[in-house]
């Protein structure tokens, strides 16, 4: 088997089953359609470009695809004065101090928070429809972290791009996240709205999660962390995941394995608790 | 531990300077970096007291893990005193292996601070032969004795950190810190490499282990959750530089240094309700300790900044009797 293979299921965008396309088709939804930012923003730049010739690159890839020119040639970025304009204008966007200088610079000579909201700007350069954020801030201070993400929200608010924001940071969901699904051993465990969320959480892991991270001094409020390990997901496992873990597993749980079903109103959970 | 209700202090850092020197262009020939000295530590005073759980916030590269490092000796000092129980530690002669064995550190990386070669049992017994004069079997007991304190099983003793999880590797890492019965330990981000129910886990054996063994413990931490939880009082460092002190419950709620009050509105909170992290008017990035600003080293991002923070820098004065801070206009931020 490949490292990773599709096996089954869909992943539908605007109405396209993504994972039917061939390779060459699917580029075309990369960028402009869909485009997406890396936890480490050192990695995801060219570190040989300097940040103008990069983000001309972005631009140049959207309008030739808006002409229906398929993909650019290899002379893209070149001197376009118009094309270098839109550049100082995004960095401009993501408030970027002295952007025409910046524009000049390689990558190394930025720090992360900058260099993260440059990723944010060449994403903005493609217009998407959405954009995938894997641990967007995650290397990055508290202040900058703050800064980087409401700019992201304010940019996509404005443009009107959805974000599917993937974090381990509880906190940073709860803020900038109108719905959040959590995950558990490769698997949707509970989806709802944000608010709810954290007021009524249904799954046990959802609510072991909560009560790991510290909201007071520990003469207040002790932490209850979660019992065990996660699971080896090269194992088998017949029942649910979590079943090992859980403090209210019962004998079914080991057995049969919960399915992701609505409980209330937008509010999906995947726990025997909650079966009727 | 001796003198325990002694009401004095454990830890005392009384301006103390950690300085290196930057080597300019032949360090990084393309960045705009001058020659001269990093001021990674500048003019820093604190105290420890027994039993005491202290924090000490602040964004990378503000020096705080300098600051732990020349406490515990890892680097050298410029300037300044360090007093632990009492005795000088910068003294020319002070005793160096007095300092190890009671002043400890527990450090973030935990993959990179245990040696991968060596047996959980053989770095444990290393502080004991090199800072102690315990017989083999007297060893022997200790070692026993912490790793069962961390919460693991005796037979770990024998694994390499190989076979451990990242959160076994820390637990590991506590135990060689507390086995030579420090009276100091230094938390290093103790739990930022792990994942939530791994650090309560952890947080929760800080705390039991204090109550144990009667510890000072001195939490360097960009978590303001984490310094909330453990610390009684906090430090909020900034660019080399302590900007306020004070009660924890003093600095996280009623913050009054204009970079605390962004440093905590920023960090976020795990409550949809309360979107503080969003409303942060708060420019630019943590300056460079080679060149810092002139006057006080936050001014070119503070919203109150007026024509004197540029030229003065701000004392640490009394606002409260336990709440000190460094601000030319801490009235504006009276709430």
């Amino acid at each position: 088997m490949p490292p990773a293979k599709y096996t089954h299921g869909r992943v539908l965008y605007k109405g396209t089953d993504l994972v039917k396309l061939d390779r060459e088709q699917i580029r075309l939804f990369r960028g402009t359609e869909i485009a997406m930012i890396f936890q480490e923003p050192m990695s995801s730049l060219n570190p040989t470009k300097k940040i103008h010739t990069q983000i001309e690159e972005a631009i140049s890839v959207r309008e030739e695809r808006a002409k229906g020119l398929g993909e650019p040639g290899k002379d893209h970025g070149t001197d376009d004065p118009g094309r270098m304009k839109e550049v100082i204008s995004v960095l401009n966007k993501v408030l970027i101090p002295d952007p025409e200088e910046v524009a000049n610079r390689y990558p190394f000579e930025l720090s992360g928070g900058m260099r993260q909201r440059v990723m944010i700007a060449m994403s903005l350069a493609q217009r998407p429809s959405l954009l995938i954020a894997d641990e967007p801030t995650t290397a990055l201070d508290v202040t900058t972290q703050a800064q980087v993400l409401k700019l992201m929200r304010n940019l996509m608010d404005d443009a009107k791009t959805s974000i599917l924001l993937i974090t381990h940071d509880l906190a940073v969901a709860s803020q900038v996240a109108d719905t959040i699904a959590v995950m558990y051993g490769g698997e949707v465990v509970e989806e709802t709205d944000v608010l709810e969320l954290f007021s009524e959480p249904l799954h046990p892991y959802t609510q072991g999660l909560l009560s790991c991270v510290p909201t007071a001094p520990k003469e207040v409020s002790r932490l209850k962390p979660i019992r065990g390990n996660v699971p080896d997901l090269r194992l088998a496992i017949a029942g649910c995941k979590f079943a090992s873990r859980c403090p209210f597993a019962m004998e079914r749980c080991n057995k049969e394995k919960p399915k992701l079903s609505s409980v209330k109103e937008k509010h999906r959970v995947a726990c025997h608790l909650y079966d009727k | 531990m001796t003198n325990e209700s002694n009401p004095e202090s454990l830890l005392e850092v009384t301006e103390l300077k950690t300085y290196f020197k930057s080597r300019g262009k032949a360090h990084a020939p393309f960045a705009k970096i001058k020659s001269g000295y990093v001021k990674a530590v500048d003019n820093v005073s604190l105290v420890v007291r027994r039993r005491e759980t202290v924090g000490i916030v602040g964004e990378s590269g503000c020096g705080k893990t300098t600051l732990a490092r020349t406490i515990v000796g890892l680097t050298k000092s410029t300037g300044g005193s360090i007093k632990l129980n009492g005795k000088e530690l910068l003294a020319p002669k002070s005793n160096q292996k007095e300092r190890f064995k009671h002043a400890q550190i527990v450090f973030q990386d935990y993959e990179s601070s245990l040696d991968p070669r060596m047996k959980i049992i053989d770095t444990l017994n290393e502080p004991l032969i090199e800072l102690t004069q315990l017989s083999s079997d007297d060893r022997r007991r200790k070692v026993t004795e912490v790793i069962q304190a961390v919460g693991l099983a005796e037979d770990f003793l024998h694994r390499l950190p190989k076979q451990l999880s990242g959160g076994q590797k820390q637990r590991v890492s506590i135990a060689r810190a507390l086995v030579t019965e420090p009276k100091l330990v230094i938390l290093d981000e103790p739990t930022s490499a792990l994942d939530a129910s791994v650090q309560a886990q952890i947080l929760n054996l800080l705390i039991e282990l204090q109550e144990r063994y009667s510890i000072s413990y001195l939490i360097i931490t960009h978590n303001i959750a984490v310094a909330e939880y453990l610390a009684d009082r906090i430090y909020v460092m900034y660019a080399g530089k302590i900007v306020e002190q004070g009660p924890a419950k003093s600095i996280i709620s009623e913050p009054r240094h204009p970079y605390t009050l962004a440093l905590i509105a920023s960090a976020p909170i795990a409550n949809p309700r309360h979107k503080t992290m969003l409303d942060v008017e708060l420019r630019g990035e943590v300056p460079s300790v080679v060149d810092p600003p002139a006057g006080c080293r936050f001014h070119p991002r503070c919203p109150y900044a007026e024509t004197i923070c540029g030229v003065e820098e701000p004392r640490l004065e009394q606002l409260a009797p336990k709440h000190t801070v460094a601000c030319h206009f801490v009235e504006k931020t009276k709430r």
